[in-house]
């Protein structure tokens, strides 16, 4: 077990640093960065006084060097819109789009659980068909637009929910259904299927021979079995929730991580994006390992080594 | 016993591979229907939004402001209403198909070839070619894709081949993955070593004996992928960040909308429900691809419905 994590962790260690390698380059890929930080209508004494305060003006190998050099000891560079370091402005953030994601997690489950269920328990009926059809809608159903049509419908002509800001539970309710629509329908139609091939497979077929009752055979059987793929399938959202809080925050003015990024996208503040990227990555590469962990308690047949 | 389950090995290949002279029959589901009929109406739409377009998609009347869908304006009906700018929303929608349709399709072949080919070069030569390959596929996927593609078009800027680009960049590596997988199962086969035993040369064996037996599983993802691409250009367009105004695109479009949801529901909404048709027929189709093309799963299908 701790070996098997220690590799992990190194596997996981050198993808970052094909990132953080990968992010280095997309900013010198167009030449040069400096005319990405500034404004278009710098004057050249402005790009060469940059340049050279920033170190742009030496070999490249040297840049990476001190690049990787500072990532290592967390420093993500300094924000030049707002003059702080990119970290401190992004960990600022992140309560808010922490809460967001859960919100929006908890939507998800909670429409996708019972859809789910329901749909494999009562498999080609118009149950079904129903339940088929709303994880369509979902899946086909762009984000920022669903937001809209939200805030259209529920802030402007209902006036039941806010639509702009954060603050009280009410404010979170709308944006929290725009950002889990999409993975609630991808749970949905994972948990049917994985649902679907447990209730065919023989141990299903003896326990109801064994005449236990219906909701015996679910509980203690086919749940624990088919919840292993679902379970890897939640988690790794919960990386594709971060990232899409970028649109449902920028939809709902939700001042979280997402907003901030597409702010600095807009104010051509590089530093802020790159770490946001190299901040998510962590993120993503620690649940991934986290999923692997949970998987050996799961499924007590893995066991890994 | 006459369940399906009593069927035997040669039943089975019977069904999934029927004789070379019996005619394949392709059954048109009303999905699949429904997903054709949405796909030629964009199709048509795109093709002769300069003929059927009612006015000109970036002429502004600045009278006709926000007129709502089926209002007469100074110079004429506007079926499906005017945005801010008095601008014309039919044609608008035609002319933003194009840019869709093109973007959508154009972008998915590039993502295709390129993730294919990786794929087929890590699967059939392994070795350090596949470590470095598949290192690759492992860090793009740690990337969020939705803040990749944005960096990546904030970084390129917005024209029509760098939002081409950035798609590609983006999804490539769906294509790996699968391809991979599937090569490292078929070049264990009989026909593959009998190939090299024949001294067929690898560029031979990829090409004539690889790359049909992954074509199927290929041009089912890359159906689906023309729904997610077509979504994640709206995304960008969205986002200021996608092809740049005037030229009409749908995510723009519904951005336009945004400021206008509590006078002129129309400007956000019709766009987002053309969005939503165009991805829900890629989806249609390619589950019907996967279906035709998968007939060991149509067999089961059937089999459990008899």
């Amino acid at each position: 077990m701790m070996r098997f994590l220690l590799g992990r962790v190194v596997q996981s260690l050198i993808v970052l640093l094909g990132v953080c390698t990968f992010v280095f380059f997309l900013m010198h890929m167009t030449g040069d960065p400096v005319r990405l930080l500034l404004p278009l209508d710098a004057t050249p004494e402005d790009i060469e006084r940059v340049r050279h305060l920033m170190g742009f003006d030496r070999p490249l190998h040297q840049q990476f060097l001190s690049y990787v050099t500072r990532l290592l000891q967390g420093d993500l560079g300094v924000s030049l819109r707002h003059q702080q370091p990119a970290l401190h402005l992004l960990v600022e953030r992140i309560p808010a789009t922490l809460k967001l994601t859960l919100a929006a997690l908890l939507v998800s489950l909670v429409i996708a659980l019972p859809l789910g269920t329901i749909s494999a328990m009562k498999r080609d009926t118009p149950v079904d068909a129903t339940g088929a059809f709303v994880a369509l809608l979902g899946q086909c159903v762009p984000t920022f637009w669903l937001g809209i049509m939200l805030i259209m419908l529920f802030a402007v002509h209902w006036r039941i929910f806010p639509a702009l800001g954060a603050g009280t539970l009410a404010h979170l309710v709308l944006p929290a259904i725009t950002l889990g629509a999409y993975s609630a329908a991808l749970t949905t139609r994972m948990l049917r299927s994985s649902l679907l091939d447990v209730l065919d497979q023989d141990f299903v077929r003896t326990a109801r021979a064994k005449g236990l009752r219906e909701r015996t055979v679910m509980l203690r059987h086919i749940v624990p079995h088919a919840a292993i793929p679902v379970v890897t399938v939640i988690a790794l959202q919960v990386g594709h929730l971060l990232s899409g809080s970028i649109v449902t925050e920028t939809i709902f003015s939700y001042p979280g991580m997402g907003l901030l990024v597409v702010q600095a996208i807009y104010g051509r503040d590089f530093t802020l994006v790159q770490g946001f990227v190299i901040l998510l990555a962590i993120v993503i590469l620690t649940i991934n390992i986290a999923v692997d962990i949970l998987y050996c308690y799961l499924d007590p047949r893995v066991r890994l080594g | 016993m006459t369940a399906p389950t009593s069927m035997n090995a040669i039943d089975v290949v019977e069904k999934i591979a029927p004789p070379g002279r019996r005619k394949w029959k392709i059954r048109l589901t009303w999905s699949a229907m429904f997903g054709l009929a949405i796909l030629l109406l964009v199709l048509v739409g795109a093709a002769f939004a300069p003929l059927i377009s009612p006015y000109d998609p970036l002429d502004q009347v600045l009278r006709d402001r926000l007129k709502p869908p089926g209002s007469v304006g100074a110079t004429g009906v506007h079926w499906l209403g005017t945005d801010a700018l008095g601008r014309d929303l039919l044609s608008r929608l035609l002319y933003g198909a194009r840019i869709s349709l093109l973007i959508g399709v154009v972008a998915t072949i590039g993502q295709t070839v390129i993730g294919t080919f990786l794929g087929l070069v890590a699967g059939h030569y392994r070795g350090v070619l596949d470590l470095v390959i598949m290192r690759l596929v492992d860090m793009w996927l740690t990337i969020p894709f939705l803040a990749l593609a944005i960096a990546l078009a904030a970084v390129l800027g917005s024209s029509i081949p760098n939002i081409i680009l950035v798609l590609i960049i983006t999804s490539w590596v769906y294509f790996t993955r699968v391809v991979r997988a599937e090569v490292l199962s078929v070049r264990e086969r009989n026909f593959i070593e009998a190939a090299r035993a024949l001294g067929a040369k690898d560029l031979k064996i990829i090409l004539q004996h690889i790359l049909p037996n992954v074509a199927n599983s290929v041009l089912v993802l890359s159906s689906f992928q023309v729904a997610r691409t077509i979504l994640s250009e709206a995304t960008l367009s969205f986002l200021g960040l996608g092809v740049q105004p005037p030229t009409p695109t749908w995510g723009t479009m519904v951005a336009d909308g945004r400021s206008f949801v509590s006078s002129a529901w129309w400007i956000s909404t019709l766009p987002g429900i053309a969005i939503s048709l165009f991805v829900l027929s890629a989806i249609l189709l390619g589950s019907w691809v996967r279906d035709i093309l998968d007939p060991i799963r149509r067999h089961r299908v059937q089999a459990t419905r008899l």
